[in-house]
């Protein structure tokens, strides 16, 4: 159940950074609850009901947080429901706290499919696109840290076995400087690989296995006439100091129903695969 | 057709008085093995790294070295960068990206290839060399062997014209040493790339050389083909590296051709086997030192059993060989043995008062800035002792700058230092020549 993941990772990272910039600085309850939805839904679709219904406990708690604090904090709002020590605590605050506990609530959700989506192959790409460069700089992080790791449990295990065990402090600052040359000497080599690959010549290309195909195309047609639809008449919601809901107009009712299909797009693109499966089967 | 030709090439270190390589002159053909050997620091890398030119060493150099008739200094990067491939004898530092797909595509990449060649490629290669079941793993996640063939994998990828190879063996164990070797005979019959290869272990890549050089301080001391070249080493060190057959060839002299792999020498032998025969000396079999009874053992709760129901014995001066193909368990059952990890079925019973072991990698023992002071560390009374060792030469030298067999001397001594009644030796002769490797068996022995 994720199909999604396999669209062009050019597309799937401007659809996570669309929905939660959208959603976020929209601040709009109508938004933010779709959204929130939205995020969940996609969460189960990839992640199984038993860990989102595991996270949610967790996530609970940092709404609940927000949602307090906040009209202990910001007393502006026009109807007080009551005061602790002369400060007013007023319904506007609880509900703005409410609001953007949902806000960053759906926002994790959201990162949580995104981490999900998003490997590292398709952060090699990114950064492919942005520099070829900065692909190989970031690649060669990712394979020294795990390697200095693994180098450092050796040294220490053979040291183990030589000193006494009782100022293990010692041991690990002595093992951990010995690794450190380690990785200096075997620096040295990996230079030289580079350098007789070509590492010094111009115009470096980054390889990828990602293809932008029809089906890229199409989904990616549909997202920015849904985007342009939300974006050009969005419904706006004001807290402070009175809760103020601008009118519904045709345009911005049509700018939340296409929000509604941004945030569902997942689902129903992997119920598009699904059936498309359903009639391969067939064959 | 002369790929290479070496005139009167001569090369001194920066800050060193003797010649590195002093008169060479050689033409190496195109499409040809070239096996160089020679001892160690006798100037093989030198040269190899002097026909790459991004690897040239710094330091006084006189003489000309031409590639297809052009200095070699003058080629362009990029020609040297993708008609030229230098593999080299550490499997992981030559290794530069995490993943194994980025790591074949990283000569393709700096040569601005478009992506559509490069998926092209890479599916030529992966298959080619039989990596499509690493292809998506992380580089670390590799064996020795695999690396070295990602190594060599991802020098092919640009279609080379030649492959420079510095003991690119070394450090594998026998059986991915020789897929190794037979993969660089694909290479060269299948795409007539030129194959320049140093090496240590003579034994399967002796037979496929066109022509072997042998370089002897820092000159050519003889250039010849393989069946042809055992006279001219005759009575030199070098001599006792070469193949078994080749070996007993030279040092009887039988009425026959130099035979070059097992079955000629076996024929060879033949009519003088019958009449000859090699006795064993017998084992004192009275005190166990170390036993295992049924041990099992794995890493994880849900990993698979790495030792099943292993029964093991070892006798007071006994000298214990354990024989098997990587991943089967060997240092397992060493740490096991020396007490680091428990099995979680059976009994090990170690009667001994102290029991040491010696890692693959011996780096890990050092950590010090000089030997003298990582060996004061256990006990100082250590000169003496480095003096059996031979290492009391090198006691003022860091530990990472000594060379193989001189870094697992002074290992066996930091082990000795202790006293030990066991000594437990994972993969010793790793990665050493073959005099280095006499050495540290000599050096065993008479601890024994």
């Amino acid at each position: 159940m994720n199909s999604f993941k396999n669209l062009h990772p050019g597309f799937v990272l401007c659809y996570f950074v669309f929905v939660t910039f959208f959603s976020v600085f929209s601040f709009n309850p109508i938004y933010l609850v779709s959204s929130l939805m939205g995020a969940l839904l996609f969460a189960l679709m990839i992640q199984g009901v038993g860990a989102v219904a595991r996270s949610i406990g967790g996530y609970f708690l940092v709404f609940f947080l927000i949602a307090v604090t906040n009209p202990l904090f910001s007393h502006n709002g026009r109807t007080a429901l009551f005061f602790i020590n002369d400060n007013r605590v007023t319904l506007e605050a609880f509900v703005y706290g409410v609001v953007l506990g949902v806000a960053v609530v759906s926002v994790l959700y959201w990162f949580r499919c995104f981490n999900e989506i998003f490997d590292s192959e398709r952060y090699m790409y990114v950064f492919g696109r942005i520099s070829p460069g900065l692909a190989v700089a970031v690649s060669m992080t990712l394979r020294f840290v795990p390697e200095l790791i693994h180098n450092f449990r050796q040294v220490n295990n053979a040291q183990k076995c030589l000193s006494d065990n009782r100022c293990r402090l010692r041991r690990y600052i002595s093992s951990f400087s010995a690794v450190i040359s380690q990785s200096l000497e075997n620096a040295v080599i990996t230079s030289d690989s580079m350098r007789a690959r070509g590492y010094s010549l111009r115009g470096r290309t980054s390889y990828t296995r990602f293809r932008f195909s029809r089906r890229d195309g199409i989904v990616l047609g549909i997202f920015i006439f849904l985007a342009a639809l939300s974006v050009t008449e969005r419904h706006s919601f004001s807290y402070y100091p009175d809760f103020v809901c601008s009118d519904f107009s045709l345009l911005s009712a049509v700018s939340c129903v296409s929000f509604g299909i941004i945030v569902l797009l997942p689902f129903l693109y992997e119920v598009r695969e699904g059936l498309w499966k359903f009639s391969a089967s067939r064959i | 057709m002369e790929i290479f030709s070496i005139k009167n090439l001569s090369f001194k270190y920066n800050k060193s008085d003797s010649f590195a390589l002093r008169d060479v002159n050689l033409d190496i053909k195109n499409e040809e093995i070239l096996l160089v050997i020679g001892e160690s620091g006798c100037g093989k890398t030198t040269l190899l790294r002097m026909l790459k030119k991004e690897l040239m060493p710094f330091g006084e150099m006189s003489g000309e070295i031409l590639y297809n008739g052009e200095d070699i200094k003058n080629i362009s990067d990029r020609t040297s960068a993708s008609q030229i491939g230098y593999i080299f004898q550490e499997p992981d530092a030559q290794i530069v990206t995490d993943r194994v797909s980025s790591e074949l595509c990283f000569g393709l990449e700096s040569l601005g290839t478009d992506n559509k060649t490069m998926r092209a490629a890479v599916s030529e290669f992966v298959s080619y060399f039989g990596l499509s079941d690493v292809f998506d793993r992380k580089t670390s996640e590799l064996s020795g062997g695999q690396k070295q063939l990602l190594n060599l994998a991802s020098v092919m990828i640009t279609r080379p014209d030649v492959i420079i190879l510095d003991e690119p063996t070394a450090q594998l164990d026998p059986i991915s040493a020789l897929d190794f070797i037979t993969m660089l005979r694909r290479i060269n019959s299948e795409f007539g790339s030129t194959i320049i290869i140093a090496e240590h272990h003579l034994s399967e890549i002796y037979q496929l050389a066109d022509r072997i050089v042998f370089i002897e301080k820092g000159q050519i001391s003889a250039v010849d083909s393989p069946n042809k070249i055992p006279e001219k080493l005759k009575g030199k060190k070098i001599e006792r590296t070469l193949p078994a057959p080749v070996r007993v060839y030279n040092a009887f002299g039988f009425d026959f051709d130099c035979p070059l792999n097992c079955r000629d020498g076996k024929r060879m032998i033949e009519p003088y086997s019958n009449s000859h025969y090699i006795s064993v000396k017998e084992l004192n079999k009275d005190n166990k030192i170390i036993s295992a009874k049924d041990v099992w053992f794995r890493y994880e709760r849900n990993s698979p059993d790495i030792l099943r129901s292993c029964d093991l014995c070892i006798y007071k001066g006994e000298f214990f060989a354990l024989l098997g193909e990587n991943g089967s368990g060997k240092t397992t059952l060493l740490s096991i043995l020396g007490g680091f990890m428990k099995p979680y079925r059976g009994k090990v019973r170690n009667t001994s008062n102290k029991t040491v072991y010696l890692p693959q990698n011996p780096r890990a023992l050092f950590v010090k800035e000089t030997l003298r002071e990582d060996l004061n560390l256990i006990d100082n009374s250590f000169e003496e002792l480095s003096l059996q060792f031979n290492i009391f030469h090198l006691l003022d030298r860091h530990p990472y700058d000594l060379s193989g067999g001189e870094l697992q001397r002074a290992a066996l001594c930091k082990l000795m230092l202790t006293n030990p009644d066991v000594l437990l030796l994972d993969e010793p002769t790793k990665g050493l020549d073959y005099f280095a490797n006499r050495r540290i068996c000599r050096q065993m022995w008479t601890v024994v």
